[in-house]
């Protein structure tokens, strides 16, 4: 009898250990340190280069980022947004700056810091714009942080 | 005592690798309809609409459809899943162009998610089209025609 339960008991842990470890949290965006940029109402200028700064971290492994610059001459909302910096007016788009890019981080990497180079074109509108960062982990989560900024 | 055992033992194995591939339907979220959820477009411009979506079973799929209550009027059907596909969670942003001609009156704005494993969610929003307030109408006041009349001014 003490055999059998032994066999169950090792049964049970042996079913516990195969299970794989499952990843429940999303990574962490950071445009909180002194060098992170773009940061809330930065005005970009057009015909320059800037360089995106901002840190990433996850409990495992992260997987790759996005950033996404977007006009917001609408006045449209993305949920937690920060404050809309003094819009401009509503109006409608001619040559919006359209930036959309998508970046893998190198396997095995629990904190990573994103230094991109962005040219602003010196013929896009002027006014305001939306900066969203997407991170996603190796666990297929995502978080998203996003800014309004301006280009003038 | 080999056979309570060996029963036991198969329950075990069973339960075991059903824990492995349960997981939840996906979720719809924070759903927003319009400028501020007001839930109203215009004809000629454009429709906001927003969403949360959670799948642990991985999104495969995300489409928006927008049809009249009553039948008819403007019909809209979009695959949206880029951008959103691979993940378990996601936010669903879009703006879509409502034609100059589509027929004002009551709308439903439905979203629906699949995962990877078939299970799907499903929500339907409110929405009303009607004429802008801003934008100039013609109008005949004892038959002559008045242009750059506001309907918010009537």
């Amino acid at each position: 009898m003490k055999k059998y339960l032994i066999f169950i008991v090792v049964g049970l842990y042996a079913c516990e250990s195969n299970a794989p470890s499952v990843d429940t949290e999303a990574p962490f965006i950071n445009v909180g340190f002194a060098e992170a940029f773009p940061v809330a109402c930065t005005v970009l200028e057009r015909g320059k280069t800037y360089t995106f700064k901002a840190r990433f971290t996850d409990n495992q492994e992260l997987g790759s980022y996005s950033f996404d610059i977007h006009n917001d001459f609408d006045h449209h909302n993305h949920s937690g947004d920060v404050d809309a910096c003094s819009p401009e007016s509503e109006k409608t788009p001619v040559k919006p700056l359209v930036f959309v890019q998508d970046y893998v981080i190198n396997a095995g990497q629990r904190e990573y810091t994103a230094n991109i180079q962005v040219a602003i074109p010196a013929d896009v509108d002027t006014g305001d714009y939306h900066f969203i960062i997407k991170l996603t982990d190796q666990a297929a989560w995502a978080t998203y942080e996003r800014k309004s900024i301006k280009i003038k | 005592m080999k056979r309570i055992f060996l029963i036991l033992n198969s329950l075990f194995v069973i339960s075991c690798s059903e824990a492995e591939v349960l997981v939840s339907a996906p979720s719809i979220t924070g759903i927003e309809v319009g400028s501020d959820n007001s839930k109203v477009a215009f004809p000629s411009s454009d429709l906001h609409f927003e969403a949360q979506i959670l799948a642990e079973g991985i999104i495969e799929k995300v489409e928006v459809s927008i049809h009249k209550v009553d039948g008819g009027g403007w019909e809209f059907k979009q695959d949206f899943s880029e951008g959103l596909q691979g993940q378990r969670n996601g936010e669903l942003h879009k703006h879509v162009n409502i034609p100059g001609d589509a027929a004002l009156g009551f709308y439903h704005v439905q979203i629906v998610v699949t995962d990877k494993q078939g299970k799907t969610a499903e929500v339907k929003s409110e929405l009303e089209l009607k004429n802008d307030p801003s934008t100039p109408v013609s109008r005949r006041i004892g038959g002559r025609r008045w242009r750059a009349t506001y309907r918010s001014s009537y």
